[in-house]
């Protein structure tokens, strides 16, 4: 049970970055996610902590000790593959027992931790089986129990649902919150799944080419992007370009087309500006409403539980909107007014 | 009527089968000339062959296979021929597991050269190769006359027209046998699974002793197997490295169906080395069956 903490890390391939200059810690017991799009350098922060990838600058310190040239074998940390990587050539058994074995346990400690650790991801029974025996889920909760059975102090999680369907998905995250919890292990997971990482994570850290974009609070991210990109990433966005005037009237944004779209207040930004609007707080208005922005609409998708509006603003600007569909529903080709309070808005910097 | 309760799926399957015999029936006209001309021009005379083995003026019997086990002479050199293909074998194995495994860590394009080096002797005649060791190895050969003329020995050594010979040049004919396909099977273990046991906290010594060693131990097996049923057939290598004076089983049946003539004995050495290769063949099935991902 430990810290993690990056100190000025970078990563570069030749002439590419891969990982800018980052600095990050993540505290004891949390379950931190590394959320990004293929590419943005989250695996290979995961790698660097883990070892297998050396840092081309800064330093990688898990509980307060330097191991940034420490190899991975003497960091103990628990890591879990995209692919698993259980060994083929053992039974379960053995594949979980490996890491004890290695730090020498004894047979009988070795079968009751074993054991404890089957019981732990439910896979008690199946210990001699071979991996190539088993369902995807059921290897993938072997690979989680070889990687804790040691008591690691940190535990690194890469894609570790990538290769799972989405209900067996839903049902994973759900045992492996459960399990963390319960262990109380610093936990890093990357994932490109933003679902998975705000509903896994305490915090998490939104990356794109190698940057850190923002760190927060699931709630935080998606509430109060730092920019564009974390606000379309995270969610579904509807993002209108504008100005901020200076002064008093800090209400309200000035769209290119010369239309006032009303804002929050307290954003502090001066001059350009990004509008984030989020589709559940878009009211669809009838054509004759007096407030709002004139609108059409494109294109109604029904989902069961709710119904997507697609439309598009008289200036251009594409918008979504998420209803419960229980109200009357607009139908495509529609004229509309779009109007929001102003506490739902988020303001940013472009 | 009573055909539309017929569930779907069977349906299907059985409509699917029907295709697939009529299928296979004109696939079967197709290779019968080549069966015909195999069985005609290769498995008859086999059987022929084998079968002259248990016959002699009287009638069937068992005296030759007597006379190949009851005859010092033909069981010695039985056994310096298994001899010699344990020791390829083994030589193949000490040198080409390492070869593999140092061909494997190189850099993908050095691999394309090293490769390159294993396999172009490939493509040079055995007899070529075999008659390259004599200028190589001989009394007068590069290595004696470096070694003399460093002083090193006062004599030629005898590399050649001995056992010693012999399994130099099988080795260099065989190697390949085993790096080839032992280095695709290195190639084909997965990285991460190195990777994962050095994070579990395994030693580079135990990741290779625990998991990539047991995981190549099929390919390795097999290729072993595969080089020593190789060695058994030998002929123009200890033919021309051993001077006449390390026989192996092939030499020994040149002997009795050329200059004999004993073809009833020859024959019966044939069916001894058929029924040993064959058990042979069956275990290097089984273990490259074993090297299969399930």
């Amino acid at each position: 049970m430990s810290t993690i903490e990056l100190v000025g890390v970078s990563k570069r391939y030749g002439g590419v970055t891969a990982v800018d200059t980052t600095d990050l810690k993540i505290e004891q017991g949390e379950l931190v996610t590394l959320l990004g799009p293929s590419g943005s350098g989250k695996s290979t922060i995961l790698s660097m902590i883990a070892g297998l990838t050396t840092p081309s600058s800064g330093h990688i310190k898990i509980g307060g000790r330097d191991v940034t040239h420490v190899r991975p074998a003497q960091r103990n940390l628990g890591l879990v593959f995209q692919s698993y990587a259980l060994f083929p050539h053992m039974s379960v058994f053995d594949n979980i027992a490996f890491p004890l074995s290695i730090r020498g346990l004894r047979k009988a400690d070795t079968a009751r931790r074993v054991g404890k650790a089957l019981e732990q991801v439910r896979l008690t029974g199946l210990q001699d089986r071979r991996p190539s025996e088993l369902s995807g889920g059921q290897q993938q909760r072997v690979a989680l129990a070889r990687a804790l059975v040691f008591e690691p102090d940190i535990l690194l999680l890469d894609e570790p649902m990538g290769a799972l369907d989405r209900k067996l998905r839903e049902e994973v995250q759900l045992e492996l919150r459960q399990l963390q919890r319960e262990l109380g292990v610093t936990t890093l997971l990357v994932t490109h799944d933003q679902e998975e990482a705000l509903s896994l994570s305490t915090r998490l850290v939104v990356l794109d080419k190698g940057r850190v974009q923002q760190v927060d609070t699931p709630l935080g991210a998606y509430r109060r992007p730092n920019n564009r990109f974390v606000a379309s990433f995270i969610g579904t966005a509807n993002i209108f370009e504008g100005e901020i005037a200076p002064g008093a009237d800090t209400c309200a944004m000035v769209m290119a087309g010369g239309e006032r779209v009303s804002c929050t207040a307290d954003h502090g930004v001066v001059g350009p500006a990004c509008l984030l609007v989020r589709p559940q707080h878009v009211k669809v208005l009838d054509a004759g409403a007096v407030t709002g922005l004139p609108g059409r609409v494109l294109e109604v998708v029904y989902f069961g539980q709710s119904v997507r509006l697609h439309m598009q603003t008289d200036s251009g600007v594409p918008l979504v909107a998420i209803s419960d569909g229980l109200q009357a529903l607009p139908a495509p080709g529609q004229a509309v007014r779009l109007d929001w309070a102003p506490e739902h808005t988020w303001v940013m910097a472009p | 009527m009573k055909l539309l309760r017929i569930p779907a799926g069977p349906g299907r399957f059985t409509a699917a089968s029907a295709l697939m015999g009529r299928a296979a029936s004109p696939t079967i006209w197709l290779v019968a000339p080549l069966l015909m001309v195999m069985s005609v021009g290769f498995d008859l005379p086999l059987i022929v062959m084998l079968g002259q083995s248990f016959v002699d003026s009287a009638g069937l019997t068992l005296v030759h296979f007597r006379e190949v086990f009851e005859a010092s002479a033909y069981l010695k050199v039985l056994a310096s021929t298994f001899r010699i293909a344990l020791i390829t074998m083994a030589v193949c194995v000490l040198v080409g597991y390492p070869l593999a495994y140092w061909l494997r860590r190189l850099p993908a394009r050095w691999q394309l050269v090293a490769l390159a080096m294993v396999v172009i002797p490939f493509w040079i005649s055995i007899l070529v190769r075999t008659y390259a060791w004599i200028v190589v190895l001989g009394n007068a050969g590069i290595v004696n006359r470096a070694l003399l003329a460093l002083g090193l020995i006062e004599s030629p050594l005898s590399f050649l027209y001995n056992e010693l010979g012999v399994i130099i040049g099988t080795v260099n004919v065989l190697l390949p046998f085993l790096v080839l396909p032992l280095f695709a099977a290195m190639l084909k273990i997965d990285e991460q699974l190195l990777r994962a046991a050095e994070t579990l906290g395994a030693s580079p010594w135990t990741v290779f002793w625990r998991i990539f060693f047991p995981l190549s131990v099929p390919a390795l097996a097999a290729g072993a197997v595969l080089v020593f049923i190789l060695t058994l057939g030998f002929f123009i290598t200890p033919a021309v490295l051993g001077g006449g004076r390390v026989p192996m089983i092939a030499n020994m049946l040149d002997l009795f169906v050329n200059q004999m003539p004993n073809w009833d004995l020859a024959s019966a050495i044939s069916a001894v080395l058929l029924v040993v290769t064959l058990a042979l063949f069956a275990v290097y099935l089984r273990l490259t069956r074993v090297g299969e991902p399930a």
